[in-house]
């Protein structure tokens, strides 16, 4: 339990550092894939809905701690898509690459949508139809490039720490 | 469970949209950016080089665009750079002409030497001046570094001059440490040969300044440098009347010159003068002057 959630602090500790620092130097015409809401999906893939919804409070309310903007913005954002990728869980069949591209690149694009609605709700004039349709599609693009990378890892590990896991391995 | 969250977030995203800046949530976002705004400084400041190679090769296009212009405007300018090192040394030496002028105070019409003509002619120079430019015959040539020589033959565009060096050419001078007076004679590519004529018995020191001495009747002005005492050339006969001169001019490097337009005839004088070396009255032709008129030929240059 414990060695779960230090690894879950870490993942969404670098996961912060590598949506704000390093893929910010990457950006593509402005536009950096949603790596924390990647890790959401991770959680929610690996765990289930209500698990993903949990690490996707928890994640939304650091971004919005560190990233500033108003708090609990970015959390309600990722509960629901933790919860989401998560229901999506019984639906996927395939290889599990091509099942961590669609639901990570759907899932950002939603992501961004759902940010943009909830800011444009707030403040009108913080949004434009164009500008938000293009980050979605943007941001959307690049997470599913970049899903792989961020979603196998975390559900690897993540499976590695479950207690049924555990408990196989302290009976060999 | 999703509702409960749900809630929750939507309890945080109202307090601090109706506290706005001055809330405890406000101070509390800004106590977590700050601690953890040294960690992303940290690592951005070390990632800087990847982000810097990543974002050059989606300017290759650019770049490379860049590069080409870059090297034009660099030819360009190694072009003008050459361009502008000539002119440099072309003003230097104009500013030594001026300063040489402003030391005479005479009036002087510059020229470019446009032709050394070998053979014959080897010790005789063209210049792009004439009588249109006020020049004449025996007029005194001058550059930065002293005596050149005299015209010889004036069209009315072009001039000839003798040159100091010629085996034709002979000029009254004076050593100015001593004061003593004789007759300077060219050699060709040998040093000139000076034969002191008044007081032959006193030394004459070796690098003693030699210049010009003014003759009654002639247009060389008193005081142009010529050289200096060298030791005498082995195999002439070794006598204190005898003396061999460096000149200051290179013969062989002439470019710009001065033609003394308007300097004063010299006062009586009872000492010798510039004297006409045999063969003198009569240069060789070979042709004349570009644009020369009259009697064909250049006149031999006297006193």
């Amino acid at each position: 339990m414990i060695a779960r959630a230090g690894f879950l602090v870490l993942v969404l500790v670098t996961a912060v550092l590598l949506e704000t620092v390093v893929f910010a130097g990457l950006a593509i015409a402005g536009h950096a894939p949603a790596v924390v809401a990647l890790t959401v999906v991770a959680v929610a893939l690996a765990d289930g809905s209500e698990a993903g919804a949990r690490y996707g409070f928890v994640a939304g309310l650091a971004v919005d701690l560190i990233a500033g903007g108003l708090l609990g913005l970015n959390a309600i954002v990722l509960v629901l898509v933790g919860w989401a990728a998560g229901a999506s869980r019984t639906y996927l069949t395939g290889p599990p690459v091509l099942a961590q591209v669609l639901v990570g690149g759907a899932a950002c694009a939603a992501a961004v949508a759902a940010h943009g609605l909830l800011a444009f709700l707030l403040d009108p004039d913080s949004v434009t139809a164009t500008g938000m349709l293009r980050s979605v599609l943007a941001t959307g693009l690049y997470s599913a490039a970049v899903a792989p990378f961020v979603v196998r890892p975390v559900v690897a590990g993540l499976r590695r720490l479950t207690p049924a896991a555990a408990g196989r391995r302290s009976l060999k | 469970m999703l509702a409960l969250l749900l809630l929750a977030a939507l309890v945080l995203l109202t307090l601090d949209f109706r506290e706005g800046d001055e809330g405890a949530l406000s101070d509390a976002q800004r106590a977590v950016s700050a601690t953890f705004a040294p960690v992303q400084d940290a690592l951005a400041t070390a990632i800087a080089p990847v982000g810097a190679f990543f974002t050059s090769i989606g300017e290759l296009g650019s770049l490379r665009e860049q590069n080409e212009a870059l090297e034009s405007e660099l030819q360009a300018l190694r072009e003008q750079q050459v361009m502008l090192a000539d002119l440099a040394q072309e003003n230097e030496r104009l500013r030594d002409l001026v300063g040489m002028r402003e030391r005479l105070g005479l009036t002087t019409s510059a020229a470019q030497v446009i032709a050394q003509p070998p053979g014959a002619f080897r010790w005789t120079a063209l210049i792009d001046i004439g009588a249109d430019q006020g020049v004449a015959e025996n007029m005194a040539v001058i550059n930065a570094d002293g005596l050149v020589g005299k015209v010889v033959g004036v069209s009315s565009t072009y001039a000839r001059v003798q040159l100091a060096a010629s085996p034709n050419a002979g000029y009254s001078v004076r050593v100015d440490d001593t004061g003593q007076h004789g007759l300077l004679s060219g050699r060709g590519g040998n040093p000139m040969q000076l034969r002191v004529i008044s007081d032959p018995e006193e030394e004459v020191p070796e690098g003693a300044r030699v210049v010009t001495r003014a003759f009654e009747g002639t247009a060389i002005p008193d005081g142009i440098p010529v050289g200096v005492v060298a030791e005498a050339s082995p195999g002439q006969l070794e006598s204190a009347q005898f003396l061999a001169v460096r000149p200051f001019v290179d013969f062989l490097r002439l470019d710009l010159v001065l033609v003394l337009i308007d300097a004063p005839e010299a006062p009586l004088d009872d000492g010798p003068g510039e004297e006409n070396q045999p063969g003198e009255e009569n240069l060789p032709g070979g042709g004349g002057l570009p644009g020369e008129e009259g009697d064909g030929g250049e006149q031999g240059s006297g006193a």
